[in-house]
């Protein structure tokens, strides 16, 4: 009998959640669509893990599984894979080249190599060679197309990645290719990229708590769409002997209908946006539908959480009214809001991060100490709110009509537009504190960074290339001096461990400004402090192959007879002289080509090169200098590109920030509209009486406007404020001066701002059909 | 309409010369029409002989206004006899009615007894109405229905009355 | 008045500062019906209110049945309301979202009754109240004098022992009211029900066996020789 009664009161629930003519229709639509919207981004969050791991794992499945091979290289197949870029984008291109056709293992998904003079581009780098933003990574990539790469070795739709057929030079022994094993996964199994600090887990779980408040007070707003009809019916009910815990129930079967509901057509739309948003990049990430599959764990948090969050939300509507058969008793009601608990939260959040300001920066405990701080104050956003939207629009009098209708709406029930604007008001608050700060700390590397704007350009370059690559420098832009130098041990001839000389070999141009040297001719050789060989004596080049005595010679060289002394010239500031691989600062001897004639031809040579306020198209046409020679050049990612780098880990931090952001900032639109429609469907017959009586449809628009606007303008407010003053109390644990990137505070502002108006002109034409006079019949 | 009921309720409230006595007559009830003096006093005696008013002194002078009249103890029996009493429910009481709740009030008494008290009978006679409404022709039930909407209106009148006069009451009892 | 089915004595009910009810009496027998009348404002509906268990008096007490209504749980209480009590009131009684034989079968269904027969029952109910055919139509779309028929089919389908009617004909016409107040008094007459009905229309009233007055906050009744 007692569960029979169970049934029942859930049928009756259920009953009144569906086909309960067109307002209830509208109701269940409205519920609907806003558990949906949340369903779509949580399951979307519930992703995360198996984007970053699938995508990661096709990222590394085609990484060159090698064998080091010294001297003689056997055959079999080599490939080298270069990590460069291109306006900023990283660009990965695997040159391949096998010595003999035979077995060789492949590339997964794949079925052949490229040969010589062939490629094989991923879909996004074909489109982009092929469209004009394209046109200077063209000549980088001059073969015969012959395929595309499989997605199982892409790590997004978007990713730019190649394998180029290169010759038989690429077998060189000077080159950095290697004898390919196999394809696969080079470090260790997992390709996780091994545990990830907690501090980081901390902060990652921080931003989801700041990304995901919005969604579940979404959810909870929606379980609370037309809550007075509800306590109405709900009340109706009470009256024809249903008891509280009926009642409850009744609710609770009504609210989950919707849940439910939203959870079946949340899943589905997710299912068709996973596939619409295949290939679309948003803030430099692109996914594949199949990387947005929720982890199980994931999904079945959504899957019970979403209508546990709208079941709650509805109790604990219920909770604080009694529904009483003769109408409904809002106990919170003429409770006015406290402020003291409020301003504890923000108090202990702001205390929690001076505190940490006081403890060692590095230490793990002070990390700890400010997210806990920076949490605190975040949830303290959405609490404050209530209590101020209430103080202000309570303060506020007169005013023309629309601002009057809107202010006495909002003082009559202000907690509810306040719960929602004050999810965007976190989202807001962590975006801009986590901008500023990152802004500043970019600066600062930027400003510590020595010899900018002009900086060099170091590059390894193979001997055989070196005067291609010389002139094709020499008529690039904004390219100036350019220096070349190899070095070179030079053993005593059959000493067996003794040490050797470092040669470095210039021509006379370098020379002269490395060196007090003012006067140079080819051929000759000059001698810095330390040298071990003497004039005219033996010297051999070799091999190691391993440790010191086990080596092979492969080349000898006669010293000059006369070696003139000379000193270094102190490296200039702003050059990267004085350090890199090829410094010439460890140099013993220092000769001119002429002097050094046999030198073996997997001696390398080193070119430097000054670049002066590169313009982003310049910088690609230096790499294109280097481009003809792939595997016989090696840019090093400093120098010019360090901008680059620095942008590029800065940027993924940067867009990780406004994709976040951006879906949240669209959530909790979302959200306002859904908010703003059941207010407009709860109070149509007013609404409508007010049109019927005269008042014109632009005073009701702006009166919403109004209604909408100003809890956004004081959700705004507090979350600059509170954003910057975080990022003021961050900085200062840094040592760091504040500034702030106002431009971006602005959009980000604004964004909100525009979000409000998108509202409200879209509520508009559902306002015009309810005012039609006619509704006033209805009920 | 009992004049006499009238004029022995407002001797109820106090003690009054003949010529107020008629002044306060015509104010309440008069609705327009003044009492001849000769009615006054001819009711007045008749109230004296019946032992329901006494002289209460004489004002020196000539005249015929010389006397005050008091109500004596068989004279307020009488009236509040008369107020607790229901007028038969006809059409066309206000008058009776009205003097009835006017008195009251300015006798100090409570007006709404006495409508309650024609509230019961006016429903009386209207419960047995309706029920011959139920079992009657059509023309049985326009008949019932035109006494049902006057005694209704009648009801409804003094109910109204009532209030007003419980505002004015400190007007007519200062 | 001893053996009354339903009784109030010296009830006193505050709303803040205002008293609605200073000493309340009533008892009403079994299939009486009495009319409870007086001006706006003068407790008849707290009073009304206070006899059906829906808010609990001050002090005073309500019986019925011998039972003290006060001293009653929540869920007694409400199990009272779906079985032995039914309501008609002025307007906002039926569940806009269930259609009218839906609503009619709502006591039925809130007492565990499959909803099959209770719909069954609610519809015999509907053909009494001769508006069988709204029964699919939800109560938007239905008038006022159809739509209090409805309630009072809902009142009386769980077989209730008092009914309770407060301004059952307070937003429809005078011939609209009649009809239903005939409806009403008859269906009452047949199933034996006792009525309290609340009304400040002596028309109205005239269907009742006795009445009742309200006036500041007291009750009174006049007996008359």
């Amino acid at each position: 009998m007692r569960v029979g009664q169970w049934v029942n009161d859930l049928a009756i629930g259920v009953r009144l959640a569906i086909g309960g003519g067109r307002s209830a229709m509208v109701r269940l639509a409205l519920g609907t669509i806003g558990v949906a919207v949340a369903v779509v981004a949580l399951l979307g969050a519930a992703s995360t893990t198996t984007v970053l791991e699938d995508s990661q794992q096709r990222r590394t499945a085609d990484e060159l599984v090698t064998t080091r091979t010294d001297g003689q290289r056997p055959a079999g197949l080599y490939g080298w894979t270069d990590k460069g870029s291109f306006r900023g984008e990283e660009v990965v291109v695997t040159y391949l080249y096998a010595t003999a056709a035979g077995d060789h293992p492949l590339p997964p998904g794949t079925d052949r190599l490229p040969g010589p003079g062939e490629v094989v581009l991923s879909p996004a780098l074909a489109r982009l060679l092929d469209s004009p933003q394209g046109e200077l990574l063209r000549p980088r990539f001059t073969g015969k197309r012959v395929g595309e790469l499989p997605k199982v070795v892409l790590g997004e739709p978007t990713s730019l990645k190649a394998y180029v057929g290169a010759d038989a030079s690429l077998v060189d022994p000077s080159t950095s290719a290697e004898r390919v094993e196999r394809f696969g996964v080079a470090q260790g199994p997992g390709g996780g990229g091994g545990e990830r600090p907690p501090q980081l887990m901390l902060l990652a779980l921080l931003g989801a708590v700041v990304l995901l408040l919005p969604v579940f007070t979404f959810v909870a707003t929606t379980a609370r769409i037309a809550g007075a009809q509800r306590d109405r019916r709900l009340s109706a009910l009470r009256l024809v002997g249903s008891d509280s815990r009926q009642v409850h129930r009744i609710a609770a079967a009504e609210s989950l209908v919707s849940a439910v509901a939203g959870l079946v057509v949340g899943t589905a739309a997710f299912l068709v946006v996973r596939e619409l948003i295949e290939g679309v990049e948003l803030f430099g990430t692109s996914f594949y539908a199949s990387d947005l599959t929720p982890d199980l764990l994931g999904a079945s948090l959504v899957v019970l959480a979403v209508p546990a969050v709208s079941l709650l939300a509805t109790l604990a509507a219920l909770r604080r009214t009694i529904v009483e058969p003769l109408g409904v008793v809002r106990q919170g009601k003429p409770v006015r809001r406290r402020v003291w608990w409020r301003l504890l939260l923000v108090a202990a959040g702001v205390g929690l991060m001076v505190a940490a300001g006081s403890m060692d920066p590095d230490n793990t405990d002070s990390t700890t100490v400010v997210v806990l701080g920076s949490a605190l104050l975040l949830i303290g956003v959405p609490v404050m709110l209530p209590w101020l939207v209430e103080r202000v629009s309570g303060r506020i009098r007169g005013g023309a009509p629309s601002w009057q209708l809107a202010i006495r709406r909002l003082q009559l029930d202000s907690g509810t537009s306040a719960r929602v604007v004050g999810g965007i008001a976190v989202v807001l608050t962590g975006a801009i504190a986590l901008l500023t700060v990152l802004t500043v700390v970019a600066d600062q590397a930027r400003a510590e960074a020595p010899g900018s704007p002009s900086s060099t350009l170091l590059a390894s370059v193979d001997a055989k290339v070196l005067d291609d690559v010389l002139a094709r420098l020499a008529t690039t832009p904004a390219v100036g001096e350019v220096r070349a130098t190899r070095l070179v041990e030079a053993y005593p001839a059959g000493s067996g461990q003794s040490s050797p000389d470092s040669v470095l070999v210039a021509d006379c141009a370098v020379i002269t400004r490395l060196t007090t040297t003012r006067e140079c001719t080819d051929g000759q050789a000059f001698a810095v402090a330390g040298t071990v060989l003497r004039p005219g004596s033996p010297a051999e080049f070799r091999h190691s192959r391993g440790d010191r005595s086990d080596f092979e010679v492969v080349g000898t060289w006669t010293v000059p007879d006369r070696l003139d002394q000379t000193e270094l010239a102190p490296p200039a500031s702003g050059t990267a002289a004085g350090s890199g691989p090829a410094s010439s600062s460890r140099a013993t001897i220092i000769a001119t080509p002429g002097a050094i004639p046999d030198l073996p031809a997997d001696v390398g040579a080193t070119v430097q090169a000054q670049v002066d306020r590169p313009t982003a198209d310049q910088l690609e046409q230096i790499r294109n200098a280097f481009a003809a020679h792939p595997w016989q050049t090696f840019v090093y990612p400093g120098g010019p590109f360090e901008r680059i780098v620095e942008q590029q880990s800065m940027g993924a931090l940067q867009d990780a920030l406004y994709t976040g952001s951006t879906v949240t900032l669209l959530v909790a639109g979302l959200s306002l509209l859904v908010l703003a429609f059941e207010q407009i469907q709860e109070r149509r017959k007013p609404l409508a009486m007010l049109v019927a009586s005269g008042v014109g449809l632009g005073v009701l628009a702006r009166s919403l406007l109004w209604q909408v606007a100003v809890p956004i303008v004081l959700g705004v407010a507090v979350a600059v404020l509170t954003g910057l003053g975080m990022a003021t109390l961050v900085l200062r644990m840094l040592d760091l001066p504040l500034t702030v990137d106002w431009p971006s505070v602005a959009a980000l502002s604004g964004g909100a701002a525009l979000v409000t108006l998108a509202v409200t002109a879209m509520t508009l034409p559902f306002l015009r059909g309810v005012t039609k006079v006619t509704s006033l019949r209805a009920e | 309409m009992s004049i006499g009921h009238s004029l022995l309720g407002l001797l109820r409230q106090e003690p009054r010369h003949g010529y107020d006595l008629k002044r306060a007559y015509d104010d309440h009830f008069g609705q327009g029409r003044v009492l001849p003096y000769g009615q006054v006093y001819a009711t007045l005696s008749r109230l004296l002989k019946n032992g329901l008013i006494e002289e209460s002194g004489v004002r020196p002078g000539n005249g015929p206004d010389r006397k005050r009249y008091a109500i004596t103890a068989d004279g307020v029996t009488d009236v509040d006899q008369w107020l607790g009493r229901p007028e038969k429910p006809e059409l066309y009481l206000q008058s009776t009615l009205y003097s009835k709740v006017v008195i009251a009030l300015m006798a100090g008494l409570d007006a709404s007894e006495v409508v309650d008290t024609q509230r019961a009978a006016h429903l009386r006679s209207m419960r047995e109405l309706t029920a011959r409404k139920r079992e009657g022709d059509l023309a049985d039930k326009l008949i019932c229905d035109h006494a049902l909407f006057h005694l209704d209106a009648d009801l409804r009148w003094l109910e109204l009355t009532e209030a007003r006069l419980a505002d004015l009451g400190k007007l007519v009892r200062p | 008045m001893t053996g009354a089915l339903l009784e109030a004595k010296g009830v006193v009910k505050a709303f803040g500062p205002t008293a609605a009810l200073a000493g309340a009496d009533l008892a009403i027998g079994a299939g009486e019906v009495v009319a409870v009348m007086g001006p706006s404002g003068s407790g008849k509906s707290t009073l009304l209110h206070c006899l059906a268990g829906i808010i609990a008096p001050d002090s005073g007490t309500v019986t019925y049945d011998g039972r003290d209504l006060g001293g009653m749980a929540d869920v007694p209480r409400s199990a009272l309301r779906r079985t032995e009590f039914g309501f008609v009131f002025q307007f906002g009684q039926l569940v806009p979202e269930l259609t009218c034989v839906e609503n009619v079968a709502l006591p039925l269904r809130l007492d565990g009754r499959r909803r099959r027969k209770a719909e069954a029952q609610a519809r015999e109910w509907l053909v009494r109240l001769e508006v069988e055919e709204l029964a699919d139509k939800r109560p938007g779309e239905v008038s006022g004098g159809q739509g209090q028929r409805v309630a009072i089919a809902r009142a009386l389908v769980s077989g209730p022992r008092v009914i309770f009617a407060d301004e059952p004909t307070g937003a429809l016409d005078s011939f609209t009211g009649e009809r239903v107040m005939d409806l009403m008094t008859q269906a009452v007459r047949d199933t034996g029900a006792a009525v309290v009905l609340v009304t400040h229309e002596a028309r109205v009233a005239a269907y009742a066996d006795r009445e009742v007055v309200v006036r500041d906050g007291r009750t009174r009744e006049v007996a008359l020789a």
